[in-house]
């Protein structure tokens, strides 16, 4: 036995001690190709996504044996034409870079139906949509009235009037409404014979309730904000100070901070912009003020900015600030990134990345910390314009963890797809009703909207129910947006 | 020499000691926290390195299981073996050794094995020259340690002694009744003793009293304390302990009919007999139809192990209930009776006494013991915990060891180190591998960055453990057949079902090597570190 043990313990080292850098190579990309006088080479690969999933791929005219989701190893550096085809969709084509010991990603691949299958929803005809971002409701517009509008939740596929039959509220017309994200309640401006009123609208699954907050507003307020999961205050900004409102007491806070030219609400926190500039945040009474470091070049930026403006919060210590004339600016680099024109911007919290837009063109910048650090920021560096060629976009979203962009133009709807190494792709997808907003649910995949004959239908762009979910914390993305090429 | 014990040292032996009681626990710690900081810094170097040793364990079990199987065989070839017949041929060596070579081998396969190893044997003892002495004067000393057993719980052990192959006539039991004991446990050890008294050379009950000086509360010194009395029984007998082959068994042991005729043989057949240990093939079959599955996975992998290291005799150190040499037990001064790993301890102690001139036989002969089962089953996972902490224990010997090894000028350098990275390298392994396999494996994916995320060895390293997992897949197949062959006959409700249940249990591998072995042998190790010496825990067991 003990023979025996020593030379199988040999064998066993030999094996281990030969297999284990070839392991190791196979690993890290390295190929043996005896015969062809090269030798190791060194190799890349490329990984392929998609969704739906299941789309057979090929690689110029080779078609691989797996489908995706799959990754295609041991390729020689140099470029490939990948192409994938699935049933009923769009073929997607690209031809990919794959460089030495390096993976090439393509993960959030969307192949688009040939026909899109449109669920219609609710007979109209429907005016208008109000989207109500970060809720499983939206608002259909079918009147002037306020009884003309109807509540839609999406996640039930059930629509109701928003109001009874027997609301006080019956005749009201609409004059104009505010919404915030991630809140259940709008606040609408109507009138009615007996004036105008502000009123409160709460939109729950059941009931809408409705507080008239008239008293609340003496005058005609310039902006007023509200924290989404908040239902009880509101911010109002009037003659240069912040007024604070009480909904449930119906009591009203007078210029709990003066000297405004700027504010944003987060985490229960309110963010000033004085009128000399200086930044602060103060606790919902106005009090507790925090200045935040004094900075030359946001000084400077912020001074060449007129008028009112919003503040947004990125995060702890990245804030945005959006001028009445559509000026964009961070409190870090860039500092002011657009100089006017910005009407909307979504951003894309995991990546820290903004999506803007003005008329005619489509924008992203990466904000983003790990950004930051990687890539000395110019100031005043401008976002990178994806699309040029807009007439007048008015929306536009976040699609697939940041991978797309859908907007509208009008009445056109598009998707243009940024994981790409060559051109961007643009796809138009539908058209609407002129003059109606479209809203895009990422936790459904689907694009609800007015067809052009005025009813609530609906596409699905992400298949949810196919992809698959790993544990593993998504890849942070890089590589590809130095390549993005302007449409 | 040094003094087998952590007791009394001073100057440059303490602070030895606590550097090799250190060792151990820090080596396994630096490692645990030592991969994912190495991870973090450094994703594709550390991926890499738990590739290499993900490869390292794969064909590290390819290895055992190879012995394993090997070691099966060996113990199945065995199981027909007449090792009285063998015993009483040794008696009149010559004439059996030249029948013997006369008789052609049977063609069955594993009789033929047999045979042909047993004439070796017999070869080598007649070259030796050191004749073994008469059987019908060898004399078995059994020692059973009870402490907080019921009647239950230990009559079938002596009932197993009782209908042996080997003369019952020439076995003195010692039952080692700890002062402590409850008056209903006393009062079972007497029964007992009155019950099979006349059955057996004699039924000793040995009470070992409380604090007596230099002892802590372990089994060591019970036993050590009831062996002095059975010597001075024996001298008073006039039987030399040269004569006399010493089993020292747990409460709940049951041996197999052929146990003290294969040791008889043994003994005999060992040139060295009164230098060497006999180490059985502990089962835990006594209850395994009951326990739950963990207890019992755990526990049919301990077997497992002792199957695989008695293939490895040159290296085997004793475990559990195990049998020595009369007069090497009296020459080395018993087994320690402050170290709770008595077991591994006296093959130690003997091994250092007798300066590397000390082995271990293994036996293919199985005894029998309870898995560890205490009514509830949380109750039974904290008890087989303790249990499994109380084995890691064992690494209390490594400072003993290492300061014995730096004394003795005597032992081989190549045995020293053979023995050291061994002991070593066995404990560590066994604290820190589920958790690198099972845990510390993924951290690189975790913490992946854009730099380790954009490599191709992102894509391939999950692949490639993916597929080192699957071929360890057929060892656990492997594991999961031999496990089925070793079970016990048993008269059970849908045999087929349960045994069924029994092979799908070994799913369970990855959790009770990560949190029933694992995690037991790194607090032991952790506690060795901070020099928080263990009480002794006596395992509870309770049979249905």
């Amino acid at each position: 036995m003990l023979v025996l043990r020593k030379i199988v313990f040999y064998f066993f080292v030999i094996i281990y001690l030969i297999l284990c850098p070839l392991t190791i190579l196979y690993a890290l990309g390295y190929l043996f190709r005896p015969g062809t006088g090269e030798g190791i080479v060194k190799t890349g690969l490329i990984d392929l996504s998609t969704a739906p999933p299941g789309a057979s791929v090929y690689i110029g005219k080779s078609r691989y044996t797996e489908k995706t989701p799959t990754t295609l190893r041991s390729l020689l550096p140099g470029e490939y034409p990948v192409k994938l085809i699935l049933k009923h969709h769009i073929p997607w084509t690209q031809t990919v870079p794959v460089e030495a010991e390096k993976a090439t990603v393509l993960e959030k691949i969307l192949l688009l139906p040939t026909a899109f299958k449109h669920e219609e929803l609710l007979s109209g005809p429907f005016q208008d949509l109000i989207p109500l971002p970060g809720n499983h409701f939206f608002l259909l517009v079918q009147g002037p009235d306020l009884e003309d509008l109807y509540v839609y939740d999406w996640k039930e596929q059930k629509g109701r009037p928003l109001l009874s039959s027997d609301s006080p509220f019956q005749g009201a017309k609409v004059l104009s409404h505010m919404t915030v994200e991630e809140s259940p309640a709008l606040l609408v401006r109507v009138e009615l014979k007996r004036g105008e009123k502000f009123l409160w609208v709460t939109l729950s699954n059941e009931e809408t309730v409705i507080e008239d907050l008239t008293s609340l507003f003496p005058e005609k307020p310039l902006w007023i904000e509200w924290e989404g999961r908040d239902r009880n205050q509101l911010f109002v900004f009037q003659r240069g100070s912040l007024n604070r409102l009480e909904i449930v007491s119906k009591a009203i806070y007078p210029k709990i901070v003066s000297s405004v030219r700027g504010y944003g609400l987060a985490n229960k926190a309110i963010y000033v912009l004085r009128n000399d500039n200086t930044f602060e945040r103060v606790d919902q009474a106005g009090k507790g003020t925090e200045r935040f470091p004094q900075n030359p070049s946001l000084s400077d930026s912020l001074s060449s900015v007129r008028g009112f403006l919003k503040i947004k919060s990125l995060s702890s210590d990245t804030f945005l600030f959006w001028g009445e004339r559509g000026e964009l600016l961070l409190n870090r680099p860039p500092y002011q990134f657009v100089r006017s024109g910005v009407t909307g911007f979504e951003i894309f919290p995991q990546t820290g990345r903004l999506l803007l837009w003005q008329k005619n063109r489509l924008g992203i910048l990466d904000v983003s910390e790990e950004r930051q650090r990687e890539e000395k920021i110019q100031e005043g560096q401008e976002p990178l314009w994806i699309f040029r060629k807009g007439d007048k976009i008015e929306q536009a979203f976040w699609v697939y963890d940041g991978s797309h962009i859908l907007f509208r133009d009008r009445e056109g709807v598009f998707l243009i797809e940024l994981e790409t190494y060559g051109k961007p792709k643009l796809y138009a997808l539908l058209r609407v009703r002129k003059n109606s907003a479209i809203f895009y649910s990422e936790e459904s995949g689907k694009l609800y909207f007015l067809s052009v004959e005025g009813d609530l239908s609906s596409v699905e762009l992400l298949p949810r129910e196919k992809i698959l979910q790993f544990p593993f914390p998504e890849r942070k993305e890089g590589k590809k947006k130095s390549e993005i090429q302007k449409l | 020499m040094i003094s087998f014990s952590r007791q009394n040292l001073e100057g440059r032996e303490k602070r030895l000691e606590r550097f090799f009681e250190i060792l151990p626990g820090a080596t396994s710690w630096t490692i645990l926290l030592g991969m994912p900081c190495l991870a973090y810094w450094k994703p594709i170097f550390a991926a890499i390195l738990i590739i290499a040793f993900e490869l390292y364990w794969l064909l590290r079990l390819f290895y055992m299981t190879l012995f394993l199987i090997l070691s099966y065989l060996r113990l199945s070839l065995e199981k027909k073996t007449e090792w009285m017949e063998r015993v009483e041929g040794l008696d009149h060596l010559d004439p059996y050794l030249q029948r013997l070579q006369e008789v052609a081998l049977p063609s069955d396969f594993k009789r033929r094995i047999s045979l042909w190893t047993h004439r070796r044997e017999a070869e080598a003892l007649r070259e030796s020259g050191r004749m073994p002495p008469p059987s019908e004067i060898i004399h078995h000393l059994v020692i059973f340690p009870v402490a907080k057993e019921g009647r239950n719980i230990i009559e079938p052990g002596i009932e197993s002694l009782a209908h042996q192959k080997f003369p019952s006539k020439r076995i003195l039991v010692v039952y080692a009744v700890e002062e402590r004991a409850s008056g209903d446990v006393k009062e079972g050890v007497w029964e007992i003793q009155e019950k099979y008294k006349e059955s057996f050379y004699d039924v000793l009950i040995v009470v070992h009293p409380d604090g007596l000086p230099g002892e802590a509360r372990v089994k060591g010194a019970n036993v050590s304390y009831a062996a002095r009395e059975a010597a001075a029984y024996l001298e008073r007998k006039h039987i030399p302990l040269e004569h006399v082959v010493v089993s020292c068994f747990d409460a709940d042991t049951v041996v197999s009919l052929d146990y003290f005729g294969c040791l008889t043989y043994h003994f005999m057949i060992s040139p060295d007999r009164n230098q060497v240990s006999f180490q059985p093939i502990p089962v835990y079959h006594n209850n395994i139809w009951e326990a739950p599955g963990l207890a019992r996975v755990l526990d049919i992998g301990s077997s497992f192990f002792q199957l695989i290291e008695a293939t490895h005799p040159e290296k085997l150190v004793t475990f559990s209930s195990h049998s020595m040499s009369g007069s090497a037990l009296v020459e080395v001064g018993y087994w320690p009776v402050d170290m709770i790993s008595d077991d591994s301890a006296i093959f130690w102690k003997s091994y250092l006494h007798f300066e590397g001139r000390y082995r271990v036989v293994p036996m293919y002969v199985t005894l029998s013991m309870d898995v560890v089962s205490a009514g509830s089953w949380w109750k039974t996972i904290r008890n087989v915990y303790r249990q499994k902490r109380r084995w890691a224990w064992g690494v209390e010997n490594f400072p003993l060891v290492m300061r014995g090894f730096l004394k003795s000028d005597t032992i081989p350098l190549t045995q020293k180190i053979r023995h050291s990275f061994k002991l070593f390298e066995g404990h560590v392994a066994w604290a820190t591998w589920p958790l690198l396999l099972a845990v510390v494996g993924w951290i690189p994916a975790l913490f992946a960055g854009r730099e380790f995320s954009d490599t191709v060895f992102y894509y391939s390293a999950p692949r490639i453990t993916a597929t080192i997992f699957h071929l360890a897949f057929l060892s656990l197949l492997t594991t999961v057949l031999l496990s089925l062959g070793l079970l016990p006959k048993h008269n059970v409700k849908h045999p087929l079902r349960k045994k069924i249940g029994l092979a799908l249990e070994w799913l369970l591998v990855p959790l009770s090597a990560t949190f029933l072995s694992a995690l037991p042998a790194l607090d032991a190790q952790t506690r060795l570190l901070f020099g928080k010496y263990m009480e002794f825990w006596v395992t509870d067991k309770s049979r249905r």
